[in-house]
């Protein structure tokens, strides 16, 4: 056979860089008409720039795309789809009022004549198309139900029968397994074989690295924006794949000694459950600890944070602070009782946009700058000037507004407006996701100076080598519940990745 | 040559930024032009009575729309205090316990508006649209559709005397301006209100009592809807339940027509005591240019549409 016609997308030297961070560099990657293509890395390692650009979202920098023979250089994500690539992403894009039938072919319902003249859905043909094809799929739906009344994983089933419904010339699958379970992954692990004899190849993206050995033929892996290497399954293992995943063999980067001057407890949480399937767990965050939490998407982790200011309705069965009992309704309960919350979307949720930098500072601080609630200008600036001093914020006065620094710069921004607080104990998620490297040293060099001086740190994070350097302790979840705590001294990137994606440890 | 083109940018960034304000006052100019009876000292000095019923809703508004939301309901609620004021009056003879009545109405309307909104998480939109008929229709009922006449002739001269040749409404006006000035700028609610406006969810997060600022902005509006009520009341010394219709849309033309960000978080009271002046402005213009009543209206609800599109598409771009 010959090789190049094989050759069905072809990506040559593509780079694509943001402000401040490189998020592609000369990255090269070819499916094949006949193979399911996996594609790994960490948060952070190019895999989702990647897929906007072959989706339309984004423009590559530099470098080309040959699509089935033909320069590809989609303009939207509807482009791309006329140009046949379907996208399967990893939210679920459904309209819950309508049926099971209608959300699949949406983009084509069946039609025919009333009395020969007005136009009406064909709703007989639209149920046994619905039916053909789940029935086909093996998925025990039915078509006239509203998406509405489906579980998340039925909801996931439903979207990937869309997708399949269209004649694509090529699949990107972007974390789609992420929410199912066996028996549903296994269907759609079957379907993707049955396209691929048919020569419709996927790009197959996931962080479940059973999975990805499972089901792939070849297997690309992203570092930092570098290509890695690509791989044949078959001259691979998982603990290699996981090396070159996390760029480090076995070799231990501590060399710092873990702090060991906390004793006291600062907070602890009885019974915490996360979803109502998983198994409740307790744990502590000491004084002076940094204890970081982390899993795949289907660990619930992420909920964690928000969970214990209440922000997200989770069961709690009592949190002791200092060793009293407390009761956080809200998130300002969270923050009377001295926690800090610096949450993941920085732009939605952490900086309030019309303001200078200043006054991000100070809107945690009102009670300090003002005297019977009248503002002193004085002390806002001088609060201000301190942390801009104190944590280098780059910015060219305390007056600037703050959608005008970047990313790095915000977020010690947000810090500053606990730090200047006397926060005790902080909750973050994704401390430094999307800064540049630079800005990420300093961050963490700021949360471990908290740390030094007593302060308590729970945070979430999905980057290895963030929680590898900034923790004392990893708490590593899985469906909800928690599988293993590790300490500094016992953690390594390929242990979290390969306890977090659950594959067994020789 | 490079400050002429950097004056030519400006320019071009400032024609851009304010052009539907510079189309509106060039239709006062018009008009003034046409009647130059409209910027006589007499006429401007009228003006500016006439300016504190608006002037004075205008800056509840303020407040609400710089906190994220809006307020439908001020023209009813200023027309059921009017009433309820004026009923107290008359029972009691008492104009003080009367204001007091008025104002409490205003503010109750606020309240009930502020924790609907706060606390049941529903549109401002759909709160305020029920109080508007609520309202409206309350002050209909109570006197069956008519005015309340026999009011104390007190009010009527408290309205109409001045003080050092400076009205007394427009002193009323002034010190509310001031006090609600200071109250927005310099406070600490004041960047408090900014701050929800600006980004709901970060206060929450940071730790400030958003539903209680949501609900003090809604009894800032409700208070001064009140008391603009109680001017109309007191001016034409009877309760009218028919008075102050459509006071929200003209009052919403002027804290837009300023320059407030309908998104909140962005404003201040400054700008919208000349949006007042403008609308007022345009008002007296088309009266003196004897323009139908009905075709003023459908001009003010105009410019209020232009101006809130153009400010929605710029920040689109």
């Amino acid at each position: 056979m010959d090789f190049f016609e094989n050759n069905f997308l072809d990506i040559k030297n593509i780079s694509k860089s943001y402000v401040s961070i490189n998020a592609l560099n000369n990255v090269s990657l070819n499916i094949y008409k006949n193979e399911i293509h996996g594609l790994v890395g960490e948060n952070g390692a190019g895999k989702s720039t990647l897929i906007k650009i072959l989706t339309g979202l984004e423009i590559p920098d530099d470098g080309s795309i040959i699509f089935n023979g033909e320069k590809y250089q989609p303009t939207s994500p509807l482009d791309a789809q006329r140009k046949g690539i379907a996208f399967i992403h990893q939210d679920i894009h459904l309209m819950p009022d309508l049926s099971v039938a209608e959300n699949i072919f949406m983009h084509d319902l069946p039609h025919k004549k009333f009395i020969g003249l007005i136009p009406v859905i064909d709703r007989h043909k639209l149920h046994n198309n619905a039916i053909g094809l789940l029935s086909a799929l093996d998925i025990q739906i039915e078509p006239h139900i509203l998406i509405r009344n489906l579980t998340a994983p039925e909801k996931r089933l439903i979207e990937i029968a869309k997708a399949l419904s269209v004649n694509a010339k090529l699949f990107i699958m972007d974390e789609v397994t992420a929410l199912l379970e066996h028996k549903e992954a296994n269907i759609l692990i079957s379907q993707l074989e049955i396209l691929r004899n048919k020569n419709v190849p996927t790009l197959f993206v996931s962080h479940k690295l059973d999975e990805i050995m499972k089901i792939s033929d070849r297997i690309t892996i992203l570092r930092d924006g570098f290509k890695v290497d690509c791989v044949e399954k078959a001259h691979i293992n998982e603990s290699h794949l996981v090396n070159m995943i996390t760029g480090k063999t076995t070799e231990s980067n501590f060399t710092q000694p873990m702090r060991c001057n906390y004793n006291k407890i600062k907070v602890k949480i009885n019974n915490l459950k996360l979803s109502s399937k998983s198994v409740p767990f307790s744990f502590i965050v000491r004084k002076g600890e940094i204890v970081s939490v982390t899993g795949l998407l289907s660990s619930y982790a992420s909920k964690i944070v928000r969970a214990l200011v209440c922000a997200d309705s989770c069961e709690i069965e009592s949190i002791q602070l200092d060793g009293k009992p407390i009761h956080i309704h809200s998130p300002q309960a969270a923050v009377k009782f001295g926690i800090g919350i610096v949450p993941e979307d920085r732009k939605y949720e952490g900086i309030i946009p019309d303001f200078s930098v200043k006054w991000n500072i100070a809107i945690a601080n009102l009670d300090k700058i003002c005297n019977f609630g009248i503002i002193n200008r004085k002390k806002v600036n001088n609060l201000a000037s301190i942390y801009i001093d104190k944590f280098r914020i780059r910015t060219p006065s305390v007056d600037t507004n703050i959608v005008h620094l970047s990313g790095g710069n915000q977020q010690k921004v947000l810090l500053a407006r606990w730090f200047a607080k006397g926060t005790e104990f902080m909750l973050l998620q994704e401390p430094t996701h999307g800064i540049d490297v630079g800005a990420k040293i300093e961050v963490h060099a700021l949360l471990k100076k908290f740390a030094e001086t007593g302060g308590a740190i729970l945070f979430y994070s999905t980057e290895l080598k963030e929680l590898c350097l900034l923790s004392d302790r990893v708490m590593i979840l899985r469906h909800g519940c928690l599988v293993v705590d590790l300490l500094r001294s016992e953690c390594s990137e390929e242990k979290i990745l390969s306890r977090a994606a659950g594959v067994i440890n020789k | 040559m490079i400050t002429i083109k950097y004056f030519n940018h400006m320019m071009i960034t400032f024609i851009k930024k304010y052009v539907i304000q510079i189309i509106v006052l060039s239709g006062v100019i018009i008009l003034a032009i046409h009647d130059p009876r409209l910027l006589t000292i007499n006429n401007i000095f009228i003006s500016i009575i006439q300016s504190t019923v608006l002037g004075i809703a205008s800056i509840g508004m303020t407040f609400v729309v710089i906190a994220g939301g809006f307020d439908l309901s001020i023209g009813s609620v200023a027309a059921l205090s009017s009433m309820f004021a004026s009923l107290i009056m008359i029972a009691t003879e008492s104009i003080l316990l009367g204001i007091f009545g008025g104002l409490a109405v205003g503010i109750c309307a606020g309240l009930i508006n502020g924790f609907l909104v706060a606390f049941a998480r529903m549109s401002p939109f759909i709160v305020t649209l029920g109080m508007l008929v609520i309202a409206r229709a309350t002050a209909l009922a109570v006197t069956d559709g008519r005015p309340i006449v026999g009011l104390p002739i007190l009010i009527n001269k408290l309205a109409n005397s001045s003080y050092f040749g400076i009205p007394n409404l427009v002193l009323l006006f002034i010190i509310i301006f001031i006090l609600a000035h200071i109250l927005l700028t310099y406070t600490k609610l004041g960047i408090q209100i900014y701050a929800i406006g600006s980004n709901k969810k970060a206060c929450e997060l940071a730790g400030l009592n958003i539903k209680l600022i949501t609900i003090i902005t809604f009894c800032i509006s409700g208070f001064t809807a009140s008391v603009a009520g109680l001017i109309v009341t007191a001016r034409l010394c009877s309760g009218q339940p028919t008075s102050n219709t459509y006071l929200e849309l003209y009052a919403m033309a002027a804290v837009v027509l300023g320059g407030n960000s309908l998104l909140g978080g962005r404003g201040n009271l400054i700008i919208t005591l000349f949006g007042v002046f403008v609308i007022i402005f345009l008002q007296r213009g088309m009266n003196l240019a004897n323009i139908n009543l009905y075709f003023q209206q459908v001009v003010l609800g105009l410019v209020l549409i232009i101006t809130a599109s153009s400010e929605l598409l710029r920040s689109n771009n």
